[in-house]
């Protein structure tokens, strides 16, 4: 009984070193994270629960994903040289892992309510070199908000609107026109921008637009395929920018 | 004290004896004296063969030893010894007699005044020193510094701005051609301000039988001076960059010292650096960055200790050509990825360094930036080394060596070869052994050793730390403060190496390594000299980092890629480059001037015509033409400086009527204090310089015995002379001695 004891003993130290082992030979091994990485902003805000009810029973922040983002990923893959993660990350502007994923996306920014901990993530976010897509809202009081929310954390700058001889829509693609016709609602869509004191763009704003409506349903005839290829083109455009300013 | 003891023991000088042959005025035969020596032996045996008292054995014998030494001692004076040696007739030669006259002779460091003084009081009419040599020899005086002048009043003034020693002996030897010159009597520190071969010299003076006799002055080690001994840092610069002067200060029992930096007549710093007790040199270093473009003139100072032996050798002036220049960099990226564009973008606020990139977006679509003309690059990596070296930097990124055709590859490794051009390769999944370079010629290339196997896709995060030479280096100076660098470095966060290389190649200098909690250190920054350029390699992929996971005022990102870039094209030449020998002349000092002229694939152009324009402060411009000379391969002239100030030159080079190019520089004629340098008495120097020609090296205390010890020497105008040795009181004292040690030990052992 007692030489089992010893054997069993001895065999059980045996396995937790060669576990320990294991995990020491390893623990400075990591995952791929230099790969492109979709981030996708999360906030709350009072408006949020009853948006829930609109896009699919997501809260406003989550419209179109995953599909949306995927989608976007698998063409970036496809049409570039860049390796990108199919898979985006979710994050708050106040969470600091949000600086390993300097390219992020931002939707329905009318129902955004922002507190000072993110409007200063956001801050911090932009300025270190990060780049913002904000898509998917439309209305007066959504790009108020919006506004409102950019004053609080860049009071020395202002969204200005871009035209088509901005960099961003010639990097990759040459896009000819900014006249697009929205996946829905009634309003004209506008890109506005906001850039640093170097010039360069840290945010894309698709003002009375939803790009990513275009890619979400991409591989479903729902949506016609020439506004959908333009959708593409922007977004891959706005990739490349990203990289590249 | 020994040499007196000497003298009165022996009788003579040990001069006498080192010079003189001994030998035996008896006239009796080596045999004779064997058998008589042996016979003496034979004697004093018997003397102590029947002692009434029987004796043991030992003491018989030490008897026997004091009595034979005693008898062969007594037989040795019988035999009349003599020393047989050569000695001048008076008033029948010369003697050259050569005084510093240099401004180091004012130095007051002799026991009663300065080392002029020591002369002059040596040589003066009433001294024992002068009307002894004045007996024996006909005097020449002579005065020196840079050169020898016949001074027969010998009135000096210590003002000579350099000293040429061979030149002086040389003077006086070309003076005494045809007439009997016994000796040269040099009286000097031996601080010598010129660079010269002393063995022609030598040579010359043994075969002429011409012996120096050197009166060293001056102390060989100063207690109360600092010295600024070198100031090294870059004569020319990209605007924008920081200088790290290099600076030897020299002191003995200084403990701190307060260093200040001027830029024309502005302080720019000033720093309390402690000299750790019993170093003579202290190597320190000193950062300051030039305010603007154009020729600067800088000045270091050593403020002077309260009563400090020399004040002029506390500062030393350099001139740096700061280049209002825009090398370009071209960076071949093969993926749009974070490092790309966060690279990028800590060149915004560069104002020099321009980076031209290109990027491979997709397959056969690249993407242009930074380029001068809508056409550059258009088609691609340059095809030709002319197009290629327009550059002075290479970066390639995550690019794999398939991306280049062979000539190309071959393009590169000429880039850095000839071109003296910077590279650099950057981690990525296409860099390094992952990008398939292990046989191309990048491979020799790079400051590491790569696979031939792509590695394994094994990532490891690892915390950036400096090195001991990457505490020292100008790449990864993110602080001027020593503690704080290394805390801004400690403080970055952890990036991503995919490849940990199987070697650094010798030579090559680890800047910055890897480090995690588990294996070895890897090398992160890597740099190497590669032909007339610099290679290194940054095995990490997503410095990107170290922007985006700082806040952002921090500089640590920009600064750091800022500061590779500049180093990356600091120093790679243009097709016409001009430098001079030094940057601060004195007074009458000759400029070499040399300028190196290249083709556009930098092929060194021998057919150019080069000039170079000097315009000096008051406005004048002279013109020397430089001529190609095979040594080093290179176009030089001489030029003599005339007048205190900044100098500027150009160089322009033409060929064909085309010009090739131009290059600036600067120097400064003024007071550089040569003398004052170094100033200490070369004793080791001026004993070796005595002895190597059959002279002899004194002191100023010593001096006195010169004119006695001049006087032996074998020439045309000496005499051979007898000296008698049987009288010497050492003769008497060994007698008596074995007499007494004979007859104590007769006594002790009770015999008669």
């Amino acid at each position: 009984m007692g030489r089992e004891r010893t054997i069993i003993t001895s065999m059980g130290a045996m396995v937790l070193l060669f576990i320990m082992g294991t995990a020491r030979g390893q623990s400075d091994r990591v995952d791929d994270t230099t790969r492109f990485t979709f981030a996708r902003i999360k906030y709350s805000g009072p408006l949020v629960g009853r948006a829930t009810l609109f896009g699919q029973g997501l809260p406003p922040w989550a419209h179109d994903y995953p599909r949306g983002g995927r989608h976007l990923m698998k063409i970036v893959t496809e049409l570039t040289s860049i390796e990108a993660d199919p898979d985006e990350v979710i994050l708050t502007f106040d969470d600091p892992r949000l600086f390993d994923y300097p390219f992020a996306y931002l939707c329905e920014v009318g129902f955004m309510q922002l507190s000072d901990a993110e409007i200063k993530g956001l801050r911090e976010y932009l300025l270190r070199g990060g780049f913002l897509i904000v898509d998917d809202f439309r209305g007066r009081w959504a790009l108020d908000n919006l506004r409102e929310h950019l004053h609080r954390a860049f009071p020395e700058y202002e969204l200005e609107e871009l035209d088509i001889s901005h960099p961003i829509f010639n990097c990759f693609f040459n896009i000819e026109t900014l006249d697009v016709v929205p996946p829905y609602g009634g309003g004209i869509p506008k890109f506005y921008g906001l850039s640093d004191a170097h010039g360069r763009l840290m945010m894309v704003v698709n003002y009375n637009n939803d790009i990513s409506e275009y890619w979400e349903w991409s591989d479903d005839p729902f949506l016609p395929i020439e506004e959908t290829n333009q959708a593409y083109k922007f977004g891959v455009n706005y990739i490349i920018y990203a990289l590249t300013h | 004290m020994m040499d007196r003891w000497f003298e009165f023991l022996f009788k003579y000088q040990p001069i006498v004896f080192r010079r003189g042959e001994i030998a035996f005025a008896s006239g009796l035969s080596t045999e004779w004296i064997v058998l008589l020596l042996v016979g003496l032996l034979i004697l004093a045996f018997l003397s102590y063969s029947r002692t009434g008292t029987p004796l043991p054995t030992r003491t018989k014998f030490g008897l026997i030893a004091l009595r034979t030494g005693l008898l062969w001692m007594l037989f040795v004076c019988l035999l009349q010894p003599v020393i047989r040696l050569s000695v001048v007739i008076p008033q029948r030669s010369f003697v050259a007699l050569l005084a510093d006259d240099s401004q180091s002779m004012s130095i007051a460091d002799e026991a009663d005044g300065r080392r002029i003084d020591v002369v002059q009081r040596l040589l003066s009419a009433s001294s024992a020193f002068h009307q002894r040599l004045n007996e024996k020899f006909k005097l020449r005086l002579y005065a020196f510094s840079r050169k020898a002048r016949r001074d027969p009043t010998l009135s000096l003034t210590a003002s000579g701005e350099g000293t040429d020693l061979a030149a002086a002996i040389e003077t006086a030897l070309d003076d005494f051609r045809g007439l009997p010159l016994s000796a040269i009597v040099l009286m000097s520190d031996g601080a010598n301000t010129v660079n010269a071969d002393f063995l022609p010299l030598i040579n010359t003076l043994k075969a002429r039988r011409v012996p120096l006799y050197i009166v060293g002055l001056g102390r060989a080690h100063f207690d109360r001076d600092i010295e600024l001994a070198k100031v090294d840092l870059p004569r020319s610069i990209l605007q924008g960059s920081t200088i790290r002067a290099s600076l030897t200060i020299k002191s003995d029992r200084v403990r701190r010292a307060r260093v200040l930096v001027q830029e024309g007549e502005r302080t720019i710093r000033s720093r309390m650096v402690e000299l750790p007790h019993g170093h003579q040199v202290q190597p320190i270093t000193i950062d300051f960055t030039p305010a603007g473009a154009g020729l600067k003139r800088y000045t270091f100072v050593v403020e002077p200790l309260p009563d400090e032996l020399i004040d002029e050798n506390n500062r030393r002036e350099a001139m740096v050509m700061v280049r209002d220049a825009h090398p370009r960099i071209l960076y071949v990226e093969g993926e749009p990825r974070w490092e790309y564009g966060k690279l990028r973008a800590a060149l915004n606020e560069e104002k020099n360094v321009t980076l031209t990139s290109l990027l491979r977006t997709a397959k056969n679509k690249y993407y242009r930036q930074g380029v001068e003309t809508p056409d550059e690059l258009a088609d691609g990596f340059p095809q030709t080394k002319e197009d290629l070296f327009r550059f002075k930097g290479l970066i390639l990124g995550s690019v794999e060596a398939t991306f280049f055709s062979f000539e190309q590859l071959k393009n590169i490794e000429a880039f850095v070869a000839e071109r003296g051009g910077g590279f650099l390769m950057l981690g990525g999944r296409r860099a390094f052994s992952a990008g398939g370079y292990a046989t191309t010629p990048i491979a020799d290339l790079l400051p590491i050793y790569l696979n031939d196997q792509a590695p394994a896709a094994a990532l490891r995060r690892v915390h950036p730390r400096l090195t001991f030479n990457g505490t020292l280096h100008a790449i990864t100076r993110l602080s001027d403060d020593a503690v704080m660098n290394a805390e801004i470095w400690n403080a970055l966060p952890a990036v991503t190496v995919r490849e940990v290389p199987s070697g650094v190649k010798p030579g090559a200098i680890i800047l910055l390594e890897g480090r995690s909690d588990h294996g070895p250190p890897v090398p992160l920054l890597v740099y190497q000299r590669y032909g007339r350029g610099r290679s290194l390699a940054f095995m990490a992929e997503d410095s990107w980092r170290w922007q985006m996971q700082r806040p952002f005022e921090d500089q640590s990102h920009e600064r750091f890629w800022k500061q590779l870039l500049r180093y990356l094209v600091n120093e790679a030449p243009d097709p016409v480059m001009v430098t001079t020998d030094r940057d601060a002349y004195d007074l009458g000092d000759v400029v070499r001037i040399r300028a190196d002229v290249y083709s556009r694939a930098f092929h060194p152009l021998r057919d150019a015509t080069v000039t170079a324009r000097i315009s000096a402060p008051n406005g004048r411009r002279d013109i020397v033409q430089l001529e190609w000379t095979p040594e080093g391969g290179g176009y030089v002239g001489e030029w003599t400086s005339r007048e205190r100030g900044i100098h500027r030159l150009e160089v322009t080079a033409q060929r064909q009527g085309d010009i090739i190019g131009r290059a600036h520089a600067g120097f400064i004629v003024g007071d550089v204090h040569r003398e004052f340098r170094d100033a200490e008495q070369h004793v080791d120097f001026l004993r070796r310089l005595a002895e190597e020609t059959g002279g002899r090296y004194y002191t100023s205390e010593t001096a006195h015995r010169l004119p006695e010890e001049i006087v032996y020497q074998e020439n045309a105008a000496s005499m051979r002379i007898t000296k008698e040795l049987w009288d010497m009181p050492i003769n008497f004292l060994v007698l008596i001695g074995l007499a007494s040690l004979e007859w104590l030990l007769r006594k002790r052992h009770r015999l008669p």
